[in-house]
């Protein structure tokens, strides 16, 4: 099984870009079927987020192929030429790509190092591609690796620490424009996780009352009461948008909620009165065009990356431990997982081996006429004798090859000169998954030994 | 005595606005209190210059551009001073700073002149001046804040790349809100000065001249653009005129007075040039 990951995140692609597959992503289940369908590919797992929208892919086709017909893939659903989409896509196959979601997952290369949710949005990637089985053993053993090590590197390391999210950026950006943002209002547009975070950082700071507005009543009161501010309706939108100070938009709304329009009517109403757009969602809420209203401010997830740029630095050290770590992780696991990458043959063939030594042995015991006790027993250690001797250097050198070097090409001509293509298949059969995860902690001391 | 000290208390002004603004580019190297201390510094130097210049007279130094402009200038560093204590970002009263420089080294090298001839004097004279300047002063601080707001405005809106241009910190200048208050506050406070100082100098010309008003240069800017701030005030309070419109407004009358001084200064001519002295 190879390992492919093809994606496009916010340090590659604008928001205009990513917008277009996060539209598309909306019904997870049904892009993963588009994405299983492609003929080299058998498990598949997308993580989109609102800034990055991944494909990670295991097949047993060669990682080139597997990349090209992702990449047809890719152009396909975003409606683009090549020429536009292709310099924002970056394709990462086999160990880099498992560098690259041991990374993601530990929120190293999130727009804020650090920041929480990451784990919990790829958690839930993986999750909806386990129900819906799109997943099977390589990627499962990628994931629940890349669980652990971001788990590691959160208690780990201080990067987590000082990593806010978002919700960071918008008390300072609002410090930036108020001031002190005691007795300011805020409102929230969208109940959905990432606003609730937000809003807790805020009131944290001071703001004096905060309003939900969502277009399910239910979810802004539910949001509402957990924060202890008011639920209202997305109808009342130009009435709130007057009395607030500070608004953080997340719907999963397809269009721009708050539109120019309606925004310059407010504006006026309010008297100018300086009001910041804080649009967290993808695709955005806030037209961009509101921005050329007086005194009226609009960050995208983009500019708050701008924004974020100015700590990044404290965080960099932390990172590099975070890295250090993750390089380390890696090593172990590619060398571990190469290990495994043998295991299904060596048993495929000598399955296929005492088979065909037991088959001749109760043929040879057949043509014996009443063979006493010993004989059979003779007969038989004969048997296995042949194929243990014929079968130990191949074994050995194999067993070499898969701790150390490629073992990729020997497995292929034994899979070839032996037929094993089935057997293997049956062999490769994923264990359930909690023994599994037992298998990789097991396997961990060990791991450190080999590294170090 | 009291010239040298003007001279010294430009340089210390014009080091203080190069500090603060190289600290607000580079934060790095900020020593947050030195833009207060230098402007206290300067500050205490110019009152020296204009209590030695008091006594040079023998009367509190007013009826002349030269002193006037030193006085304007003292007054401005003293809301420097003030801006730099209240805004929490010290740098930004570099700003103010380069205003009482340019005031500073022009009174300092436009002749000061006598006390003016004798049956220019009135009692009138000195309230008119101080009340005038005094609310120059307001004025001339509120459009330099204004100025400090438009870069904010510009680097909150301009949020891609450029927003680190000045100051790489977020906190380098102080929050919009804060420079829209100071200065609609300085505006405030101006207005009433400059009223009374132009009633004033309308009494003194009656009584020196015989008409209360002639349309000099500064005569006719000071008037619009009291007009223009108490428009500013009337439709910030009816229809919200706040932010980019009213700081630009703010700048424009701001830089037409001093435009109107810096022309009567160079010429060499008197306050108000000509309009008495024919």
């Amino acid at each position: 099984m190879r390992f492919v990951v093809i994606g496009l995140s916010h340090r590659t692609a604008s928001i205009e870009l990513r917008e277009r597959f996060a539209h598309h992503t909306r019904d997870l289940e049904a892009a993963l079927d588009e994405v299983t369908k492609l003929e080299t590919i058998q498990e598949a797992c997308i993580v989109s987020t609102c800034n990055r929208v991944e494909f990670y892919v295991a097949g047993d086709a060669d990682p080139h192929t597997m990349s090209r017909s992702l990449r047809g893939h890719l152009l396909t659903l975003s409606g683009l030429p090549p020429a536009e989409l292709e310099p924002h896509l970056y394709i990462h196959e086999g160990e880099r790509g498992l560098h690259h979601l041991f990374r993601v997952a530990s929120s190293l290369d999130s727009m804020v190092v650090g920041e929480p949710q990451i784990l919990g949005q790829v958690k839930e990637a993986y999750r909806v591609a386990t129900a819906s089985q799109h997943v099977g053993a390589a990627l499962t053993r990628a994931f629940q690796k890349a669980f652990f090590i971001a788990k590691r590197v959160r208690t780990e390391t201080g990067i987590a620490e000082n990593a806010v999210s978002m919700s960071f950026a918008a008390v300072e950006l609002g410090k930036e424009i108020f001031d002190t943002l005691e007795g300011k209002q805020v409102l929230l547009i969208g109940a959905g996780k990432m606003a609730g975070l937000a809003s807790r950082h805020l009131v944290a700071s001071g703001v004096q009352q905060v309003r939900v507005a969502s277009r399910s009543m239910a979810s802004a009161q539910r949001l509402a009461n957990e924060i202890g501010g008011l639920a209202s309706s997305l109808g009342d939108l130009p009435i709130l948008l007057n009395e607030a100070d500070i608004v953080i938009s997340s719907t999963a709304a397809p269009g721009y909620v708050v539109g120019k329009a309606m925004m310059a009517k407010v504006v006026r109403k309010r008297r100018y009165r300086p009001i910041l757009f804080v649009d967290i969602a993808v695709p955005r809420d806030v037209d961009p065009d509101v921005a050329d209203l007086d005194n009226v401010f609009v960050y995208d997830v983009d500019d708050l990356e701008q924004v974020l740029e100015l700590n990044r630095e404290s965080r960099a050290r932390e990172a590099a431990a975070a890295e250090k770590l993750i390089d380390g992780e890696l090593g172990g696991y590619v060398r571990w997982s190469k290990s495994q990458q043998v295991v299904p043959v060596i048993k495929a063939l000598r399955v296929h081996a005492t088979s065909i030594a037991a088959a001749e042995v109760q043929r040879t015991l057949a043509s014996v006429r009443e063979p006493d006790k010993k004989t059979a027993q003779s007969i038989q250690a004969m048997g296995n004798a042949i194929v243990n001797k014929m079968l130990h250097p191949v074994l050995t050198r194999l067993k070499e090859e898969g701790a150390q070097g490629d073992p990729q090409p020997l497995l292929d001509a034994l899979v070839a000169l032996f037929e094993l293509q089935d057997a293997v298949r049956d062999a490769e059969q994923p264990a359930p998954r909690e023994e599994r995860s037992d298998n990789v902690v097991e396997l961990r001391p060990k791991d450190q030994a080999q590294g170090d | 005595m009291a010239l040298l000290l003007l001279k010294v208390s430009a340089v210390i002004y014009i080091l203080v606005a190069v500090l603060g603004l190289v600290q607000l580019r580079w934060p790095r190297l900020s020593g947050d209190r030195t833009v207060i201390v230098g402007l206290s510094v300067a500050v205490l130097a110019h009152a020296i210059a204009l209590g030695g210049r008091t006594v040079e007279i023998g009367t509190f130094p007013l009826s002349t551009l030269a002193d006037g402009l030193s006085l304007f200038g003292f007054l401005a560093a003293l809301i420097a001073i003030g801006i730099a204590w209240r805004s929490g970002v010290p740098q930004a009263a570099a700003f103010v700073a380069i205003l009482v420089a340019a005031l500073t080294i022009l009174a300092a090298v436009i002749d000061p002149g006598t006390a003016g001839p004798e049956r220019l004097r009135s009692p009138w004279l000195p309230v008119h001046i101080a009340l005038a300047f005094l609310g120059e002063a307001s004025f001339a601080v509120a459009g330099i804040v204004s100025f400090v707001y438009l870069i904010q405005e510009r680097r909150l809106k301009q949020k891609r790349k450029k927003i680190h241009k000045i100051g790489t910190g977020l906190h380098k200048l102080p929050a919009l809100e804060i420079l829209d208050n100071v200065s609609v506050r300085l505006i405030q406070l101006g207005f009433p000065m400059m009223t009374f100082g132009l009633i004033a100098g309308a009494i003194y010309s009656k009584e020196v001249s015989g008409h209360y008003w002639t349309w000099g240069l500064l005569n006719t800017v000071s008037l619009l653009v009291s007009i223009l701030y108490a428009l500013l005030l009337h439709f910030r309070l009816t229809i919200g005129w706040r932010g980019r419109k009213a700081a630009v407004l703010t700048l424009v009358g701001v830089l037409a007075t001093l435009v109107a001084l810096v022309v009567l200064g160079v010429a060499g001519v008197g306050a108000h040039g000509q309009d008495y002295v024919s």
